[in-house]
């Protein structure tokens, strides 16, 4: 209470009182030592305000480092305790040391001493992989800039020692600092980094920074900045490259040219002589920026215009480039870069050539090809530098090549080879993955990993195409760390006022006057549909018939009309701040007859892919990435002279590849034993794996993406369309939390339906109407009912009371909350345990949903049991029940699922059911195919697999009769003949489904395996499990639209369902458990209960679990992210302790543990509790 | 009642599938499933069938192999230890389990004399890779049979169930008397 008296005392004081107000500061710094959390924010404000005051003033920072401020904050900091702090305590430490080391030389010093650089690296590396701490981060390199400047003004001259050792200290955080330069979502973070590392490199030696260039690639780093628009940035870039140049002539010329540099300085040049030029012309393209400059100088007071003048950067280059001229003359050695573009540039024009010839049909040359290709991809590519990739347009032509010169073509033009080609670009993929994923000569990484980090480097040179727009108000207002929940929506979402005026030579329409409301997500589209009757004469009919423009360009009707008028307005700028002011203006936007023809070009040519991959068999020749590559383009709208276009569709086309390695070169393999390379149906393996997705994840995108959700309009539809873009076909270059929260904040607006503008297909039925019915809302007419919808089941019919309410809540916007019959327990425990439940009650023997359902023994009970995944059992169209179960109550239950899942998903509940892959496949709509089969059932997969090689093998004999047979190339399955199998024409394992009519008495010969497998792959993934399949996807489209998974994979998939697999591994129990009550870490009791989990095996973690929170699977993030965090207090008893139980609080997750005298008497005490406990709330 | 109902449909061997298990699973729902083991596998039985045939007119020394009893999804087998190996002399029999979906899935094949042996455990399980991950659609009856015969001969040291009698295998001798200590013949 004190403090908050100072506090105000301190706000009050001025200049004169400072120094009195500094005695104060001794007091307040031993506050910081106290344990409580308010008290030390309390206290940490006053001492920030007291700096703030200060500042500039050199003795009162040393009076205030002599109270030992600094030790006590760096105390704080260490050991990882930035890492517990709260929110607002770090922000506040740092201020207070920015301040400090800004004015006073000697705390920097002794900031030093402490060590705060190894610190720094810590933060730094922790906050730029969460992908979502850019504001921390920005203030990190902040605190560094201010480290610096005492550095810098002392000057060269009087430089000791000790400075230096300093400079050496920080210059190791260099490298960090250009990741985070890079991949900095706005441009202030870049600015700032750049500006410190600007004075790192004025301070350092020319030597260190030999190393510098080795260790962190300095000129590449600032080839990447220099292709930014920000002038601000470009200019201090160059000022960074002048400096090096200036230390060490000789290499950083060489490094320049190697990595760009020289190149991207040389435009510039160019540029700002063009600008310079067109200027004269146009006064008003002057196109303001908001100024950097003065965000790092608290103190500079000067107010006139930004410090860079317009002519600057024309001259700082021109000054380089004389300075390169220079090096020319005295240095005529030759340099390895020009071999290496050389070389590059004719491998890809070699390709190139091959692209437009069939290499299968001359050996020689494919032997020639994929030899150059392998000594590319495993000597050189590493040593290539990016800028050297990039500009050999590498990308264009590895596209190229792969999609069988599909790309480079404008259009398609010999469709009736589409067969053909078709199969040459399989043939191409297969090829280049066998290579790309091979490790070769000793080295540890595949050529694919080293060619992705290329592409995705080069990715980041084109940081302007996808600019992070930020409106003024609501700034920020999503706490970056949290992970949204449903949005429930409070205000009014915002609208723009435009008037729609008729173009001037337009005749067909009549005029319209009125100014209409235009919502954020409005695309031009959706204006036209209201626009049109207003304004039409006629009546044509089509989409389309409107074209709308803005000061005479015209919009794209792919983005929102809100984006492409900030666009318009901001040209030129890589971030985009909207002023309050746009909210208030009303804008005219002229519109005219759409004349030309919207002509689906290569329509015949589609329609004729889409029959052909209707018929295929093969499941990546469906999915969108074989479109992309077949067609050469990716799909879409997009600006396709975009310098970044090139790079994500050749990334899309990587990661496709990637994705399907295992189905590419099994495929391959069996090709090899059809035409006898391969001898033995055992040699069917697949030696290469794919590498790990997360490698396909830029950095840069994930940040820009995590910065723009943060921005409090997003879910109003302030979503830019390179959002939206890279959502839909490229989700890999973004990270899984960052897609999750994109998932999160976007999903409400598909089943939103009647509210939003926006018609959006999915369906929501009867729901929106519903009105209030009796049971909820009786007792909670608060707050909290708006947004939650309580529902009581009852637990013995758990399945059917779970059926009705999700047909009476389904499809709701609330959260549902459960409560059970007969239980006073409320909240998310018993919610939780209804999910499980569900789930669990969903894999029970004797359903008929799931395989190895069959396999039950006689009055066998329990749950189906597999180790691979739950996949659904085929059910014959014939018969409708088997064994006493109805194939009708299989249906409904899988259309339970899918509202179980759906509202799982939704609701952030965890669902404790082990589906298969291959199920999540079918979730995200990806087509199956017979290489799935093996990730569900290896060994009916691996048989089927076997059988489909010998009938390939069997096809090629008699395709080319005429040679000579082929010793290798008998048709015997493993020296068996087929017929002495002895199987017939029904599915394994389940005799009753004939996969044709009567086939229980046809057996399998070599002449009609061919048709059996076929059938068994049908039966297993399609026909048979079709109604299954069908009602899960219907039901979950009740809920949400099923289209908006397509942005996760099927890990992800599960991790979201399912939660953490392993999060117990991490030993580190006692940093996400609390202790209160009496207990502490460090109590007997709490060490003896922390020995016990560790013992736990997987079954009690879950019981456990199970038994604390409700649920036996933590959520995503594990343990770490469990909220409220799992607590264990002391339990008060009166009598004999041993003799009491443990109980739980599962909404606050609590365990009151009493302080039993024994390990073993807790351990026998917890797991009678655990086994009795569960299945019911009783206990409290 | 429901052996009978087995023993009439693998022994006519073309009774129609579906009917059986149809009949039975409205009778009751705890016999459906044991009912529906006999009509079960039209395609198992018979390929099981042809097995049975095989092996007998094969006459493969030391190994044999009949259904128990009238299930012919439970088989006996018996292997004789070969010659000049630690299991001169002796006998084993083992129990096969079919499952419905064989021979996609392989058989549980179980040692029912105790047996002293690197990849065998105290419960008579064994450790052999064509009965777990390695198995495949051609194999046999008569395939697994000699599998384990040849086994018992040359063990897999490298990955033993039963540790103690991989560390002797060394010694023969001491081997040999182990084996004997512990064969206990029905």
């Amino acid at each position: 209470v004190a403090l908050k008296i100072v506090a105000e005392l301190v706000q009050e004081c001025d200049d004169a009182d400072v120094p009195k107000a500094m005695e104060a500061a001794p007091a307040l710094c031993n506050l910081l030592q106290s344990a409580d959390n308010t008290i030390l924010e309390s206290a940490l404000s006053c001492l920030g305000m007291l700096a703030a005051d200060a500042h500039g003033k050199a003795e009162h920072m040393d009076r205030l480092c002599e109270s030992k401020v600094i030790d006590t904050a760096m105390g704080l900091l260490d050991k990882d305790g930035w890492k517990t702090l709260g929110d607002d305590t770090l922000p506040g430490i740092l201020g207070l040391l920015k301040h400090i080391a800004s004015a006073s030389e000697k705390a920097v010093n002794s900031l030093f001493d402490l060590g705060v650089c190894d610190l720094l690296k810590q933060m730094i590396t922790y906050y730029s992989r969460s992908h979502s701490g850019s504001d921390k981060l920005e203030m990190l390199v902040e605190f560094i800039y201010q480290l610096m400047r005492p550095l810098g003004t002392s000057g060269q001259e009087n430089a000791t020692t000790e400075q230096n050792a300093h400079v050496d200290q920080l210059a190791s955080i260099v490298t960090l600092i250009t990741q985070v330069a890079k991949c900095g979502a706005l441009s202030s973070v870049c600015y700032r980094c750049i500006v410190v590392i600007g004075n790192i490199v004025e301070l350092s030696t020319p030597t260190f920074l030999v190393e510098l260039q080795k260790t962190a690639n300095l000129s590449s780093f600032l080839t990447c900045l220099l292709a930014r628009k920000n002038r601000h940035i470009v200019f201090q870039t160059l000022e960074v490259s002048k400096t090096l140049l200036k230390k060490h002539h000789q290499f950083f010329f060489e490094s320049f040219t190697k990595e760009g540099v020289k190149h991207v300085i040389e435009t510039i040049q160019a540029q700002e002589k063009n600008r310079n030029s067109s200027q004269k012309l146009k006064r008003n393209n002057n196109t303001q920026e908001w100024c950097l400059c003065f965000e790092l100088d608290l103190d500079s007071s000067s107010t006139d215009g930004c410090k860079i003048e317009n002519n600057a950067i024309l001259n700082l280059a021109e000054e380089i480039k004389k300075s390169f001229v220079v090096v020319k003359e005295n240095n005529k050695s030759p340099h390895r870069f020009g071999c290496v573009l050389k070389f590059v540039k004719d491998f890809f024009v070699r390709l190139n050539r091959h692209a437009l010839t069939v290499p299968t049909q001359d050996l020689d040359l494919c032997k020639e090809l994929s030899d150059i290709s392998r000594k590319f991809l495993s000597d050189e590519l590493p040593s290539t530098s990016t800028f050297t990739f990039a500009k050999s347009g590498s990308a264009k032509y590895l596209v190229d090549y792969l999609s069988n010169g599909a790309y480079l073509k404008s259009n398609l033009n010999n469709c009736q080879d589409l067969a053909q080609q078709l199969k040459e670009v399989q043939h191409r993929l297969q090829k280049f993955t066998h290579l790309a994923l091979k490790v070769s000569n000793g080295s540890s990484v595949k050529p694919l990993e080293i060619l992705v980090d290329k592409l995705l480097d080069a990715l980041h040179m084109s940081y302007d195409s996808f600019p992070v727009i930020l409106s003024d108000h609501g700034q920020r207002t999503r706490e970056s760390t949290m992970i949204p929940l449903r949005h429930s929506r409070t205000q009014e979402s915002e609208l723009l006022d435009i008037k729609f005026v008729k173009a001037r030579r337009e005749k067909e329409l009549r005029s319209y006057g009125g100014v209409l409301p235009v919502s954020l997500s409005s695309k031009p589209g959706e204006i036209e549909a209201v626009l049109w009757p207003e304004v039409s004469k006629g009546n044509a009919q089509g989409s389309s018939r409107l074209m709308f423009s803005y000061k005479g360009t015209k919009l794209q009707p792919s983005t929102t009309i809100f984006e492409s008028l900030v666009r318009l307005m901001n040209a030129g700028q890589s971030d985009i701040m909207i002023d309050s002011s746009f909210w208030d203006e009303e804008y005219r936007i002229s519109y005219n007859r759409n004349k030309s023809e919207n002509i689906s070009s290569s329509s015949s040519c589609n329609t004729q892919l889409f029959a052909m991959q209707e018929k295929h068999e093969q499941s990546l020749v469906k999915d969108p990435f074989f479109c992309t590559l077949f067609l050469g383009k990716l799909p879409g709208d997009v600006d396709e002279s975009d310098p970044s276009y090139n790079l994500l569709l050749t990334l899309k086309v990587l990661e496709g590849l990637n994705h399907f390695s295992y189905q590419l070169s099994m495929d391959q393999q069996v090709c090899k034993f059809a035409e006898g390379h391969l001898r033995s149906l055992d040699d069917l393996e697949v030696t290469i794996s794919p590498i790990p997705q997360h490698q396909f994840m830029s950095s840069l995108l994930t940040n820009k993406l995590e910065m723009q959700m943060q921005e409090g309009l997003f879910e109003d539809g302030l979503v830019p369309s390179w959002c939206v873009y890279l959502v839909e076909t490229c989700p890999f270059l973004l990270s899984f939390s960052a897609r999750w929260k994109y998932f999160c904040l976007t999903v409400h607006r598909s089943f939103m339906g009647d509210e939003a503008s926006a018609p959006d297909g999915s369906s929501t039925p009867d729901e929106a109407s519903a009105s209030p019915d009796e049971e909820e809302e009786s007792d909670a007419p608060s707050e909290a009912s708006k947004k939650m919808k309580k529902h009581k089941v009852t637990r013995d019919n758990i399945l059917e009371s779970a059926a009705s309410m999700m047909t009476k809540h389904g499809s709701s916007t609330k959260t549902i909350e459960v409560v059970f019959e007969g239980e006073v327990g409320t909240g998310r425990g018993p919610t939780f345990e209804f999910y499980s439940t569900v789930g669990h009650e969903l894999q029970k023997l004797g359903i008929g949903m799931w395989r190895g359902d069959n396999a039950r023994k006689a009055g066998e009970t329990g749950f189906v049991r597999s180790s691979f995944g739950l996949f659904p059992q085929p059910w014959s169209s014939v018969g409708t029940s088997t064994r006493g179960i109805e194939l009708s109550d299989v249906v409904k239950k899988f259309k339970l699922l899918g509202h179980v899942v759906a509202r799982a998903l939704l609701d952030g509940r965890i669902l404790d059911i082990p589906l298969s892959k291959a199920f999540y496949k079918i979730m995200l709509c990806q087509e199956l195919d017979i290489y799935d089969i093996p990730s569900f059932d290896p060994e009916l997969g691996k048989t089927v697999l076997e059988f489909q090689a010998l009938v390939k093998r069997k096809k090629f004999l008699e395709t080319s009769s005429e040679k000579t047979p082929n010793p290798n190339t008998d048709l015997s399955y493993k020296n068996v003949r087929l017929e002495d199998l002895c199987l017939d024409f029904t599915l394994p394992g389940n005799p009753e489904y004939e996969l044709v009519p009567g086939g229980s008495d046809k057996i399998v010969t070599l002449d009609n395996l061919e048709e059996y497998v076929n059938l068994i792959v049908d039966a297993t993934l399609k026909g048979g499990i079709a109604k299954q399949v069908e009602a899960f996807k219907s039901a979950v489209n009740e809920v949400f639209a099923l289209q908006t998974l397509r942005m996760f994979n099927e890990e992800e998939m599960e991790r979201i369902l399912c939660g953490e697999q392993d999060s117990w591994a991490s030993s580190k129990l006692e940093d996400h458990i609390e202790f209160e009550h009496g207990y502490d870490a460090s109590s007997p009791p709490i060490k003896n209960f922390l020995e016990i989990l560790r013992e736990f095996e997987r079954e009690d973690q879950r019981a456990f679990l199970q038994f604390t929170t409700g649920a036996p699977q933590l959520p995503l993030g594990g343990l770490a992210s469990l909220d409220p965090k799992l607590t264990v207090v002391r339990k008060q008893c009166d009598g004999n302790v041993d003799n009491e139980l443990p109980s739980v609080n599962t909404c606050r997750h609590f365990i009151k543990l009493p302080p039993y005298s024994s390990k073993e008497i807790m351990k026998t005490k917890l797991k009678y509790a655990l086994a009795e406990g569960l299945g019911s709330f009783h206990l409290s | 009642m429901a052996r009978g109902e087995n023993s009439e449909s693998h022994g006519s061997g073309n009774v129609p599938a579906a009917p059986a298990p149809g009949a039975a699973s409205a009778s009751s729902g705890k016999q459906a499933p044991a009912a529906a083991r006999g009509a079960d596998g039209q395609s198992v039985v018979r390929r099981l069938q042809s097995e049975l045939m095989a092996l007998m007119m094969g006459g493969d020394p030391g190994v044999s192999a009949f259904p128990e009893g009238d299930n012919i999804f439970q088989w006996v087998g018996t292997i004789d230890g070969s010659a000049a190996t630690a299991y001169e002399g002796t006998s084993y029999r083992l129990a096969l389990a079919f499952p419905s979906d064989y021979p996609y899935k392989p058989p549980k094949v179980r040692f029912e004399t105790p047996c002293f042996h690197p990849n065998v455990d105290n419960h008579g399980n064994i450790c052999l890779d064509i009965l777990q991950d390695k198995w495949s659609s051609a194999y046999d009856v008569r395939t697994i049979l000699l599998s384990i015969q040849s086994l018992l001969g040359e063990p897999n040291n490298d990955s033993p169930l039963n540790t103690q009698a991989a560390a002797l295998w060394a010694n023969q001798e001491e081997f040999r008397k182990m084996v004997e200590k512990l064969y206990k013949p029905a």
